[in-house]
């Protein structure tokens, strides 16, 4: 019997009594990721940042709730993944992981967040409609069903043509409430595309996955609201995953984790400063300047670009990496600074990319 | 061998973020610390990664003067940075940074895994690039940001090159047409060879100047070694690159006459000795490897020692202007030693032009280039310990670590000379 079907009331209803609880919010999200830790690894690393988004949000009404909205975002991404022969948890699985984080977007009370969050929740339907169409589809009629899926993850991640609600509900929201939203919902439509595989051509999935990078790098260079870049960086990301989602899922799952951990710090920062060595650190993450977590993915997509699809490929991507170096490096100049920074993060980031071994291989064999 | 390299790592990684609460004890003790990686033999395989493969360490014979230097010259500038960076107000955290980046050179040299190699640059440039941002002179932010895109651009296309090659351990490289070619690039960037050389003088002049001591003559010609080592299985052109190098080496001391500054001139000057490592990379003669090894090692301290003269300059005199240094008794010992060991006309760096030489083809119009090439890196050196001398007799107050550190690291290259032709005999 699956144990969620008593840890997740026992949590809920505990939860419902005890306004602040972060511990407890953490120790559930813990307590499923070691039950997994047996049968599901992968759904164990990616607790990593859900814990951190515990923690993620340090002022604004609906602050004590950001631990809840991961713990039901980490129950979905769950489902997800138990409900591979179960459409109807994968879907379910999927509006949790992706709703949750997004209603407390919010959190300090601000017209634009809750403009921002209605814009989301629109887009996040017709996503949700298509993967709910796709996934009933699949055994049937399984190409239209396959490239619903993928279109359902694709808007989610905010690739191209799907990636103005990106930019629009960035731009307008507040950097606390982005702390979750730019960061929860990416992870789960990468961990969908890992755990869903949905099969589309390689040429789909490459087009869109180098023009969202193209489109996001130009969109990020020519943006001077921070929020606006970093949406745009979101685009240009999911770009790279995409693009490696034909040379390995594993390895596009690895790129939207790690920026979605440094976008989650990133935007911590914009909203409550911090100091520059955590600045430094997620900005080269961001970039893919090791030692940090996100050298790695961009490594080997740059390798596995340049022996699978070619040379040309491989300098494309490699263009799209130098091509974001300028906009970071203006992201550094204009983080606010500070002495109380979102460290968790930034360790989080360090110590993953100071262990590659541990779970590189791994990833790439998903 | 795996315990060393992990102890070694482990404490040298740890005493230099030690440092950079603590600063200098701390930093020192990282640096000895690194000296444990010079007692371990042979290759030692590390671990396996996925798709680049093996990930193994080594020292061998041919790795050792680099490692070594490296790692001595590190804890020389480190014994004489204090009085230098109180003078600056540099925070305490320089010396971590600084430790950080001797581990680099360690890094370069002892991975065989050239994508490691590459995360070994990476962390040289991070570590410089930080000093010089936070410590450097003049327009310290625009040049550091300068050297930082360049450093990039030469490491990413040498792992452009490596990637494309298919081959990321160095036993048994090889690469064929642009992948070769990239890789020969991206280490003459980082070198600053000529026509990739413009950003060197602005990044070695206007880093602090316990940062130059290091970048100028071990960051970039660390870079020599793996041109050497590579080489056979890239099939670059060997006589073509030797001349380049010789033609560098003069193009690089022309441009030391226009300087006014002493250290913008020391950072032309190694131009022009990247030049020269550049053609000891290429020789083919079986002396090649020691003409290579002994020009890096006498030009990294006897350039080490030129630029913490012009550090003992900007403390006790405030200038860097060839017109305003004064020079008494010990300072001059130390620029005679200096300039005559740059210059190759003694000192181990004399063996290495030496050595350079016996590797010329039997070509006339690369005779000429050699010659022109001997004779312009002598002729600098004397033009620069000229300038000094002109500047006139003076009394220079000068730190008492600043001088001994400097005067250590101005005498080895003749210290290591009978050392060396013992060696021979």
């Amino acid at each position: 019997m699956d144990p969620l079907i008593y840890i997740l009331p026992a949590y809920v209803v505990a939860r419902l009594y005890i306004p602040r609880a972060s511990l407890l919010d953490a120790a559930y999200i813990a307590a499923l990721a070691v039950w997994t830790a047996k049968t599901n690894i992968l759904l164990t690393l990616l607790a990593l940042p859900y814990i951190l988004a515990v923690f993620v949000l340090d002022r604004g009404r609906l602050a004590p709730y950001a631990g809840f909205a991961a713990a039901v975002s980490y129950t979905g991404i769950y489902l997800v993944a138990v409900g591979q022969e179960a459409p109807h948890l994968a879907a379910l699985g999927f509006v949790m992981a992706a709703a949750a984080p997004a209603t407390l977007l919010p959190v300090l009370d601000d017209e634009g967040s809750l403009g921002g969050l209605f814009r989301y929740l629109l887009i996040s339907a017709i996503s949700t409609s298509m993967l709910i169409s796709g996934l009933a589809l699949r055994g049937t009629w399984g190409d239209v069903g396959n490239m619903l899926l993928f279109l359902a993850i694709a808007t989610e991640l905010g690739a191209v043509p799907m990636y103005m609600w990106v930019v629009d509900v960035y731009g307008r929201s507040s950097p606390a409430g982005l702390a979750l939203l730019a960061s929860l919902p990416k992870i789960a439509a990468a961990a969908a595309l890992v755990y869903l595989r949905p099969a589309v051509p390689q040429a789909v999935s490459l087009a869109v996955g180098a023009l969202s990078m193209l489109v996001g790098n130009l969109g990020a260079l020519t943006s001077q609201d921070l929020r606006r870049v970093l949406a745009y960086s979101t685009v240009a990301h999911s770009g790279f995953a995409l693009f490696a989602y034909v040379l390995s899922p594993g390895l596009a799952l690895a790129l939207v984790f790690a920026d979605a951990v440094g976008k989650m710090a990133l935007f911590r920062q914009l909203d409550g400063g911090g100091s520059r060595w955590e600045a430094l650190l997620l900005v080269m993450n961001q970039i893919g300047i090791p030692p940090v977590l996100g050298f790695w993915p961009k490594l080997y997509l740059l390798l596995a670009a340049t022996h699978v699809l070619g040379t040309a490929a491989g300098l494309f991507v490699l263009a799209n990496i130098v091509m974001s170096v300028p906009y970071y490096i203006r992201v550094f100049h204009t983080l606010p600074g500070g002495v109380v920074g979102f460290l968790h993060a930034a360790v989080v980031i360090l110590a993953l990319g100071l262990v590659p071994f541990a779970w590189l291989s791994w990833i790439l064999s998903l | 061998m795996f315990d060393l390299f992990l102890l070694a790592t482990a404490l040298a990684a740890a005493l230099s973020i030690a440092a950079l609460k603590a600063g200098r004890p701390a930093a020192l003790a990282a640096q000895l610390a690194m000296f444990l990686y010079l007692a371990q033999q042979g290759r030692q395989h590390l671990v396996s990664m996925p798709y680049i493969g093996e990930v193994a360490v080594s020292l061998d014979f041919y790795k050792m003067p680099f490692a070594a230097t490296s790692i001595a010259l590190g804890l020389l500038v480190t014994l004489y940075a204090s009085r230098y960076l109180e003078h600056i107000q540099a925070a305490r955290w320089y010396y971590g940074v600084h430790a950080l980046y001797v581990l680099s050179f360690v890094w370069i040299i002892l991975f065989e895994n050239l994508v490691f190699v590459f995360l070994a640059l990476e962390l040289s440039i991070i570590t410089s690039f930080l000093l010089i941002w936070y410590f450097g002179y003049g327009d310290r932010r625009r040049v550091g940001l300068l050297y930082f895109i360049w450093a990039q651009v030469g490491s990413i296309l040498f792992l452009v090159g490596v990637a494309l090659s298919g081959h990321f351990v160095a036993e048994g490289f090889k690469a064929f047409g642009l992948a070769s070619l990239l890789v020969l690039v991206g280490l003459l960037v980082k070198m600053g060879t000529a026509g990739a050389h413009f950003w060197l003088p602005y990044a070695h002049a206007e880093a602090p100047t316990p940062l130059s001591a290091l970048l100028s003559p071990v960051h970039v010609g660390l870079m020599a070694y793996w041109i050497w080592r590579l080489r056979e299985g890239a099939q670059w052109p060997l006589e073509v690159l030797y001349a380049y190098g010789l033609a560098t080496a003069i193009y690089g001391s022309f441009l030391v006459f226009r300087e006014v500054d002493i250290k913008r001139a020391l950072a032309d000057s190694t131009i022009a000795n990247m030049g020269l490592l550049v053609a000891a990379a290429a020789v083919k003669h079986p002396l090649g490897y020691f003409a290579l090894a002994l020009l890096f090692v006498g030009h990294a301290f006897a350039k080490a020692a030129g630029f913490m003269l012009s550090g003992i300059y900007i403390v006790g005199l405030h200038t860097r202007r060839f017109d305003e240094l004064r020079w008494d008794l010990k300072i001059f010992a130390i620029a005679v030693m200096t300039f005559v060991a740059l210059s190759g006309v003694f000192g181990i760096n004399l063996l290495g032009k030496i050595g350079v030489a016996l590797g010329a083809p039997h070509s006339l119009s690369v005779v000429v280039l050699l010659i022109a090439a001997l004779f312009t890196t002598a002729l600098y050196s004397f033009y620069i310990l000229n300038r000094i001398y002109k500047g006139g007799a003076g009394e220079v107050s000068v730190d008492g670590e600043m001088y001994i550190s400097t005067l250590a690291s101005a005498v080895l290259p003749y210290i290591l000379m009978p050392v060396v032709l013992l060696w021979f005999l």
